[in-house]
């Protein structure tokens, strides 16, 4: 319950981006809401309200009540005082017979009316913020909001848990379901290997050597896909899945290549005698954007694959050593001073962006699928959190991971 | 929207994951052989920093008994003192070479992304290799890994125990 309530609480004191950062402040449209839980009040019901809760805020399109309501799920009679709201959520969680399962409907809050009705099932118990991403989901795009799907993902990460010691995890977005996949030795760098998480590459140490593997999630089944001396890394997938952006060192340089997956066969990407790393597909598969301290500090360039020609993209900071891209629009991570890492977009055309953070420690920006949210781990004193940042909705989520430290993440 | 809308859906999240919670374990490296030279809280740390960040300390040495090298911020370049350092134990380090091979490990504090601590710590291992071919190692005999910032030998959060841990190591190989 008490890792429950700082959830809240976190929710509450990081809600909206950075506030100085919010430059267009629009009047607010977002459809009020009010949860109601239906079950008999557990500690498994009380998270999904305020997974409910989180949903509904990151969708950008609900102002969500905050406040736990408990009442009779059958009834579609709604409390007077919650008139003043547009929709009234009802929902009520069962464990019976080895099925969990969420019934939700969305009643009108003016008329009682019932406009929604879902019901949500899973086996395994540990599973359950699916079910509530899966129904906020649908209620969104039963109201024809724009789509939220996002939040039904898998987010993939490592974690150091000692000396040359990590593990890797899947969780939900907001990582209340977190179950360990890969133990023992170094295991890093997870990359999904398909746009449905089927799949995923790591990299783990044999004997010494950095070695690539595929993992299928469906059967279980580890491939080794190639291998390097000094380090190798799957920075990214290309959308049909065909090709990898890897950083290897077959000869002790770290550079970037295209390994074509049909042929085995890996490609020379960059040539720079110093580092070159985290190379992600960009511009709709054209050209790639990575990171190279070719001008003697990390930054982040874009390589075009048809002329070859590099280009700066980042003309900000001195210190910027992680990269995402979503089309033209590129997410990095700059150093600004002794512990303090701030986020920023740019256009890989080498026009800016705007910053997204404003204090304290935020690294590993990934893009949502559909571009519109990012995913972030933010540092702090008080251990690590996994943040999200709608940049359409200005909308943003926190919520703490622990102390153990990410060593990479994707979703 | 007046019409009622029922759903009904059963997630096959359980299928989807089922059978893959479970790998054999890659060979673990770590923690195998005890460094006595490590210290995993400031209280192991002996020196301070220079103002490239590099750790002014005389102590730390490798599993297999060698100086431990130290880097600055960002930096792959071994300074003077650091080139002494390998040279006082160039005659241990080329009768192993003899007799085994020579492995040099790269290491980074935990700042910035890990992709490029990676390349980084590399770029610290290259360059010891690049000072023992020069002088008279045979380059098949030595192979260069990083470890990034997973294998510290200081935990705490002073600036030389951070700079303790820009580092290569020089180990006996398999």
């Amino acid at each position: 319950m008490r890792v429950w309530l700082l959830v809240i609480m976190t929710v509450s004191l990081f809600g909206g981006f950075d506030a100085k950062l919010t430059i267009e402040k629009k009047a607010d449209q977002r459809a009020r809401v009010a949860v109601v839980d239906g079950s008999l009040p557990t500690e498994a019901s009380r998270k999904i309200h305020a997974i409910f809760v989180a949903d509904l805020k990151i969708s950008g399109h609900f102002l969500a009540d905050e406040t736990y309501l408990s009442g009779e799920y059958g009834g579609n009679m709604v409390d007077p005082a919650l008139r003043s709201q547009a929709y009234v959520i009802k929902y009520q969680y069962t464990q019976e017979n080895g099925t969990n399962t969420l019934l939700v409907k969305v009643l009108r809050a003016a008329n009682s009316k019932q406009i929604v009705e879902g019901r949500y099932a899973v086996s395994n118990p540990a599973k359950y913020p699916f079910l509530v991403h899966k129904a906020v989901s649908e209620i969104n795009a039963q109201l024809k909001f724009a789509p939220i799907d996002w939040i039904n993902r898998y987010v993939v990460f490592a974690r150091y848990t000692g000396r040359k010691q990590s593990e890797i995890l899947l969780a939900d977005y907001t990582f209340h379901y977190v179950k360990t996949i890969i133990h023992g030795g170094l295991n890093l760098f997870p990359h999904w290997g398909d746009p449905a998480q089927k799949s995923l590459y790591y990299t783990a140490y044999v004997e010494g050597r950095p070695t690539l593997y595929r993992l299928d999630l469906r059967t279980g089944k580890r491939t080794v896909m190639t291998s390097s001396t000094g380090m190798i890394v799957c920075s990214d997938v290309k959308p049909d899945g065909e090709k990898l952006l890897l950083t290897m060192a077959p000869d002790g340089q770290s550079d970037i290549y295209e390994y074509d997956i049909a042929t085995a066969k890996a490609t020379r990407l960059t040539t720079f005698s110093g580092i070159d790393v985290n190379g992600v597909y960009a511009d709709n598969g054209k050209a790639m954007v990575f990171v190279s301290n070719r001008l003697g500090y990390p930054n982040v360039f874009k390589r075009d694959f048809t002329s070859g020609t590099v280009t700066q993209v980042v003309f900000h900071g001195k210190n910027n050593n992680s990269v995402d891209a979503f089309g033209d629009t590129v997410v990095y991570s700059a150093r600004e001073g002794r512990g303090v890492f701030n986020l920023y977009t740019a256009h890989t055309d080498g026009s800016s962006g705007r910053p997204l953070t404003s204090s304290g420690v935020n690294q590993f920006p990934r893009f949502s699928p559909d571009g519109n949210t990012i995913l972030y781990i933010k540092r702090s004193y008080d251990g690590n959190a996994v943040g999200y940042l709608g940049l359409k909705t200005n909308q943003s989520l926190l919520f703490p991971l622990g102390d153990r430290k990410i060593q990479s993440l994707d979703w | 929207m007046t019409k009622t809308i029922v759903t009904i859906i059963s997630l096959t999240l359980a299928l989807l994951f089922s059978g893959c919670t479970q790998q054999r374990a890659p060979i673990p490296e770590g923690g195998q052989v005890a460094d006595g030279q490590v210290s995993l809280d400031n209280g192991g740390v002996t020196g301070g920093v220079d103002g490239n960040g590099k750790y002014t300390g005389n102590d730390g040495v490798s599993r297999s008994g060698f100086k431990m090298l130290y880097f600055g911020y960002n930096s792959y370049q071994l300074d003077n003192g650091q080139v002494q350092r390998v040279m006082g134990d160039l005659p241990r380090i080329a009768a192993l070479a003899k007799r085994s091979k020579i492995r040099i490990e790269g290491n980074c504090d935990e700042f910035g992304t890990d992709e490029f601590n990676y390349a980084l710590g590399l770029k610290r291992a290259k360059a010891v290799k690049a000072l023992l071919v020069s002088n008279g190692i045979p380059a098949a005999k030595i192979a260069v890994v990083s470890y990034g910032e997973s294998n510290p030998t200081c935990r705490g959060s002073k600036p030389a125990c951070h700079a303790k841990n820009r580092r290569a190591e020089i180990n006996k190989g398999r």
